[in-house]
């Protein structure tokens, strides 16, 4: 029995630091990349399929976002089990409740909204156990709740789909709605359950170690932190063994980093490494400068930045992490050469920038405007 | 740049002139219309002017009426070039260069053209030579001298500046421009709609936030209320229960509750019996004690009015005494009256008889006095001569006489003297003469004297005489008919008459005075009258009276009219005590018997109702006696006794069975009941409204939207941001850049401003200072200590000051490709103090620099000392 575990699909998500352009092109890659794993499920002979919660990034959701994730979902070959989770819960605004995606979505597409075990359609001896999230903040671990009354099945296996932290993972063990991990592992030990599809990590993680309690990590990468996202895991439970292949269904990147200049060298380096990239377009990244420069390579990185950033999804300087000092040196004064007041007016900004950004900056838009660091 | 030559021919009146300039001041002097402003305007459009050029200006230089080119020709020394540059304007134009130094060469036509202005251009500040010019008829104030580069430069030069280049201008434009990017000239922000978009999104993204918490708190209390409505489902059965219970313990209490209000509704008309028959007893008990309680006050009124009959009585009797006393003393008046009426009567008689003597005697002398007038007028009656008359009769005698003897005297005198005795008849009148006598007569008349048997002798008298005669006769007749008229016989009766008429008037008025003095004013008749009226009363009183005591005199009647008003006035006063006492008597009866009349009315009316009483109490007895009444009410009272007892018992039942509690319970059941029916349905229809609110939010995409906004936030703050960063550092650069030049202006402005105090000493004393803004326009000058605008000095200071700037620029950048300074006709409103100040600094500036000056008085110049002077 072969099925793919996905999840964090977050359907509707937007990415502040993206460009409109490129916000919309990212939209676009999730919708796509339901369409990936229906041609992954496909090409892998997965028999069905099981997003282990936030599915959607919010209940509230516009049509046209729904009914394009619907209309890639209905492509979808195989049943697919959705999750509520902490994103889009199963309350009383829920968006499997809206009257599109009752309307639309096709019969394959199961909703999971309550812990009654479903076996799954044209799969014999197979049963789908899920814990639904019914509010953004349930009072207690969901997943123990679906196991509270649920007793071995022998002959049917079972998935459990859960959503939300483990404690052994989760930095606030207190917080209600954490899992409780050696519950799952219980239940996988008396075989309870054969198989639990956890979902909320972004990151591609198998918990415990035994293979069969993972999260899928997200089919495409929402933030910079994350290791290993753009995956699925594609699981086969044969008699007792459990087999897992990570599955690629994504190639957008978002990388942050640290970036000294300190010479010419240095911004060489930098931008060879930026040319590196594949499909720009589809990489995100923000870069915090460090070290000390004078004005001439202060604008050879500004222009270099500039023109980047047209070609990348998303090109930013960290202020947060930058700490670039600009000093003029004398390199400066003699690329330029100025005279009467307007040397007068470099040498009153000169000593101002010490401790003044925007008289750094004015010094840099003079020395532009004197016709410093100009292509000889 | 020096000029040192210039040629004019057949420009405008000019037909050929050459002039040859100073290397210091030139004056060329020349009356008006000579053609001194022609030379600064050949010199000019010879370096701009085209030959070839048909502009106005151009055209107007030929000479009015003729048809021949115009021609200037200029040898200038300029930096290091020494050239002859020429040029024929309108006919048979032509252009001409000839260089000198440092190489020979010669161009013609636009070549030439070209080149002279590149020499010009490279080697003077043609801004600076424009504004140097000081052009005929224009205002010489202020001076423009910012455009120049070149003084700039010296300026800077001067100042110690580093050397100021092309660079900086280039520099300073594009700071401007790339300001003007960012900033308006007022300095406003050029990006407030970047601002305002951030806002607008800030304000979206807020609204969403908004849109989206009240959405989430919709779906907290849409499950809030999703489990009270479980809770109240879960409890409504419960509560039915309860209710259903406490119903059927309130039943019985109610079927108890019935048959007391039964009970007691039975009750009711016996108590009702009962309560009617002690009424009646009690009545008759209270009709039998007001009875009794009406005699007593009934004797009690009766003795009361014993008393007052016995007090009328009295007062009765006193009233009646008094009326009596009354009656006698009126009988004593009355009498006393008659008595005093008698004595006045008396008094009167007396007084009346007394009277009536006096006036009888009086009216006998009246008689006596009457009967003497009455004689007197008797005699005077006779007489009837008065005293006028008698006059009249004297005068009338005493004419006759007069008349006779003026006859006599005029008469002839006839005389005739008897010799014997003789008798004649003269004039019918026997005449008898005795002898020896004579008769004398005047002959007044005919006189006939017929003497019997011997003659009738008559003489006749003259006409004279005649008259006189008749003159007599007239007098004699006057006389004779007064005479008559008095009835006297002649003048002595008259005068006797007359005298004894005297006598008798004075008798006449004396016996009438008597007479008056006797009436003394009264009327005889009245007096009379009263005579007989007191006749009458005398002659009758006696009689009436009786004579008996008719007292004698009238003391006696005074003494006894006293005595009786005495007794009189006694009489009267005892009267009017009496009388008033009597008054005072019956007020105190009336009001006693309105008392006593009162009370007795009073016992009438309580008497009657008593008996009224009596007969109806006696009546009721007889239909109803006491004791009946007594038998019925308690027969009534034993009939409700056993009411009462049963109403107890059943009373008893009730308060065992607690129905307040019981009731309390009901309702509160039912109020728990309704109150969570009522709950729950309220519950499901808010369930229903949020419901159908979600449902609605749902399709709206909220959360996406508020994506959308914080994006479209981000982004805009973004590029707000790198914006606001650009422009401060443009803001920054041109704020600094500015003050720099500034600050440099400032340095630039301090040797011109030094060389115009140098020269304006020279004119406007030892302690002139001049203010130059740092386009070096004079703002303001200082003169003994008083600092005036440069606005508002006079026109004559404007011009002095204009002149001396000129010529302290020019000095300046005299070492660097000077200008000559050109003055056309100035200085025409200073004094000759002035004029001596400006030629001294003409003077010493034209040891420095070239100097033009064109005037057609050249008085005003003749105090610049070192000069070359051309006359035209």
């Amino acid at each position: 029995m072969k099925f793919i575990h996905t999840s964090d699909w977050q359907i509707g998500m937007t990415r502040a630091f993206l460009s409109h352009e490129a916000a919309a092109r990212y939209s676009q890659a999730r919708i796509d990349s339901i369409r990936t794993l229906g041609e992954l499920a496909q090409a892998q002979g997965a028999q069905f399929m099981v997003v282990a919660g936030d599915v959607f990034e919010s209940n509230q959701l516009s049509r046209q976002t729904l009914s394009r994730a619907l209309d890639a979902l209905n492509a979808v070959p195989v049943p697919v089990f959705l999750l509520p989770g902490n994103h889009d819960p199963l309350d009383a605004s829920s968006i499997f409740h809206s009257e599109t995606f009752r309307g639309k979505a096709g019969d394959h597409i199961v909703v999971i909204t309550d812990s009654q075990p479903v076996a799954v359609p044209g799969v014999a001896n197979v049963e789908i156990v899920g814990a639904p999230w019914f509010s953004k903040r349930p009072a207690a671990d969901p997943c123990a709740r679906a196991l509270q009354t649920l007793v071995p099945a022998p002959g049917v296996s079972r998935i459990l789909v859960g959503h939300g932290q483990v404690d052994s993972l989760a930095p606030d063990k207190s917080q209600p709605g954490v899992i409780e991990q050696a519950l799952l592992e219980q239940a996988l030990a008396d075989g309870t359950v054969n198989y639990v599809a956890l979902g909320d990590r972004h990151s591609l993680t198998n918990v415990g170690g035994n293979g069969r309690l993972c999260y899928s990590g997200a089919p495409l990468v929402t933030d910079f932190d994350e290791v290993d996202p753009n995956k699925a895991l594609l699981v086969e439970l044969e008699g007792g063994s459990c087999r897992l292949t990570e599955l690629v269904t994504g190639h957008w990147q978002f990388q942050a980093l640290q970036q000294p200049i300190n010479n010419r060298d240095d911004l060489i380096v930098f931008a060879r490494w930026l040319d590196g990239f594949q499909a720009k377009e589809c990489t995100v990244l923000k870069v915090g400068f460090t070290g000390s420069v004078n004005l001439a390579l202060a604008a050879e990185l500004d222009i270099l930045m500039q023109e980047q950033a047209e070609v990348f999804a998303s090109l930013k300087r960290r202020d947060r992490t930058t700490d670039l000092a600009v000093i003029p040196d004398a390199l400066d004064d003699s690329t330029i050469s100025l005279s009467g007041y307007a040397d007068s007016t470099w040498k009153a900004l000169l000593r101002r920038s010490m401790e003044d950004e925007t008289a750094t900056d004015a010094l840099r838009l003079m020395y532009r405007l004197a016709g410093g660091g100009r292509a000889p | 740049m020096k000029l040192l030559e210039l040629t004019l021919r057949n420009w405008r009146g000019v037909s050929e002139t050459s002039i040859r300039f100073a290397e210091g001041v030139t004056l060329i002097e020349g009356d008006n219309e000579i053609g001194k402003s022609s030379l600064v305007e050949a010199l000019r459009m010879l370096f701009r002017e085209q030959d070839s050029s048909k502009k106005k200006g151009v055209k107007a230089v030929q000479p009015v009426g003729t048809d021949v080119g115009s021609f200037v020709e200029a040898e200038v020394r300029c930096g290091e070039y020494h050239f002859i540059y020429s040029k024929t304007y309108n006919k048979k134009t032509a252009t001409e260069l000839r260089i000198l130094e440092p190489v020979q060469e010669q161009l013609v036509g636009g070549d030439a053209h070209n080149r002279a202005w590149g020499i010009l251009e490279g080697a003077i500040d043609i801004a600076l030579w424009d504004a140097l010019l000081v052009e005929q008829g224009k205002e010489i104030g202020g001076v423009k001298l910012s455009d120049s580069d070149g003084l700039a430069r010296a300026l800077d030069s001067a100042a110690g500046g580093a050397g100021a280049s092309g660079e900086e201008s280039a520099l300073y434009d594009a700071v401007q421009a790339e300001y003007g990017r960012y900033f308006t000239r007022t300095g406003k922000p050029r990006f407030g709609s970047e601002q305002e978009q951030v806002q607008e999104y800030a304000n979206r993204v807020e609204r969403l936030g908004e849109q989206l918490r009240e959405l989430e708190d919709d779906v907290h209390r849409f499950e809030s209320i999703s489990a009270d409505i479980q809770r109240l489902q879960r409890s409504l059965p419960v509560l039915e229960q309860s209710l259903e219970e406490q119903g059927v313990r309130w039943q019985a209490i109610s079927s108890l509750q019935a048959r007391l209000a039964a009970k007691e509704e039975e009750g009711k008309p016996l108590r009702q019996l009962l309560a009617n028959a002690e009424t009646e007893l009690a009545r008759r008990h209270q009709a039998v004690a007001d009875i009794s309680r009406r005699r007593a006050v009934l004797g009690e009124r009766r003795e009361q009015l014993q008393p007052l009959a016995q007090k009328v009585a009295e007062l009765e009797a006193n009233v009646k005494a008094g009326a009596e006393l009354l009656k006698t003393l009126h009988g004593q008046r009355s009498s006393l009256r008659q008595t005093v009426a008698q004595a006045r009567q008396d008094a009167d008689y007396l007084s009346d008889s007394a009277e009536l003597s006096r006036l009888q005697q009086l009216l006998e002398q009246v008689s006596t006095r009457r009967k003497e007038v009455s004689t007197l007028h008797k005699a005077l009656a006779d007489v009837r001569i008065d005293s006028a008359g008698r006059k009249a009769v004297q005068a009338a005698a005493s004419a006759v006489e007069v008349a006779c003897k003026t006859r006599d005297n005029a008469a002839t005198r006839l005389t005739i003297a008897a010799y014997r005795d003789a008798q004649f008849v003269l004039n019918d009148e026997p005449v008898s003469i005795v002898a020896g006598e004579q008769i004398s007569r005047s002959l007044a008349e005919t006189l006939a004297i017929d003497i019997p048997e011997l003659a009738l002798m008559t003489i006749a008298p003259t006409a004279g005489t005649s008259e006189l005669a008749a003159e007599v006769a007239a007098q004699q007749r006057q006389l004779d008919e007064l005479l008559a008229r008095y009835q006297v016989p002649d003048v002595e009766a008259a005068i006797s008459a007359d005298e004894y008429r005297e006598d008798a008037s004075r008798s006449l008025r004396a016996a009438r005075q008597r007479l008056e003095d006797t009436l003394q004013g009264a009327d005889e008749e009245i007096l009379r009258d009263h005579v007989v009226r007191l006749r009458q009363a005398c002659e009758g009183y006696p009689g009436l009276r009786g004579l008996a005591s008719l007292p004698t005199s009238s003391s006696d009647v005074a003494n006894r009219l006293e005595q009786a008003n005495e007794a009189l006035e006694a009489v009267d006063a005892e009267l009017e005590q009496e009388n008033t006492q009597l008054e005072q008597q019956r007020e105190a009866l009336a009001q006693e018997q309105a008392a006593q009349l009162g009370a007795s009315t009073e016992v009438n009316a309580l008497d009657s109702v008593l008996q009224e009483k009596e007969t109806m109490l006696a009546s009721e007895r007889n239909a109803a006696p006491d004791a009946a009444l007594e038998e019925r009410v308690a027969a009534h009272a034993e009939k409700v006794d056993a009411i009462n007892r049963e109403l107890q018992e059943l009373r008893q039942q009730l308060r065992v069975q607690d129905p307040d509690t019981a009731k309390v319970l009901l309702d509160n059941a039912t109020q728990a009941c309704r109150r969570a029916g009522k709950d729950l349905i309220d519950r499901q229809q808010e369930q229903a409204i949020i419901r159908s609110r979600l449902d609605r939010a749902q399709a709206n995409g909220l959360f996406e939207e508020r994506e959308a906004a914080e994006q479209a936030l981000a982004e805009a703050r973004e590029q707000l941001c790198a914006t606001e960063r650009r422009a401060s550092a443009v803001q920054l650069l041109w704020r600094t850049l500015n003050e720099h030049r500034d600050a440099s202006r400032q340095a630039y402005v301090r040797p011109l401003q030094e060389g115009i105090q140098s020269l304006g000493k020279i004119v406007f004393g030892h302690d002139f200072e001049v203010a130059l803004d740092e386009d070096w326009t004079i703002l303001s000058c200082t003169r003994n200590g008083r600092t005036v605008p440069f606005e508002s000095l006079s026109v004559g200071a404007r011009e002095q000051l204009g002149i001396i700037t000129r010529l302290a620029a020019a000095r300046i950048i005299a070492d660097s490709g000077g200008v000559p300074v050109i003055i056309d006709d100035a200085l025409g409103f200073a004094d000759p103090t002035r004029l001596q100040g400006m030629g001294a600094v003409i003077a010493a500036a034209g040891r420095d620099t070239q100097v033009v000056i064109l005037t057609c008085t050249p008085g005003r110049f003749m105090y610049v000392g070192d000069v070359g002077v051309v006359r035209l």
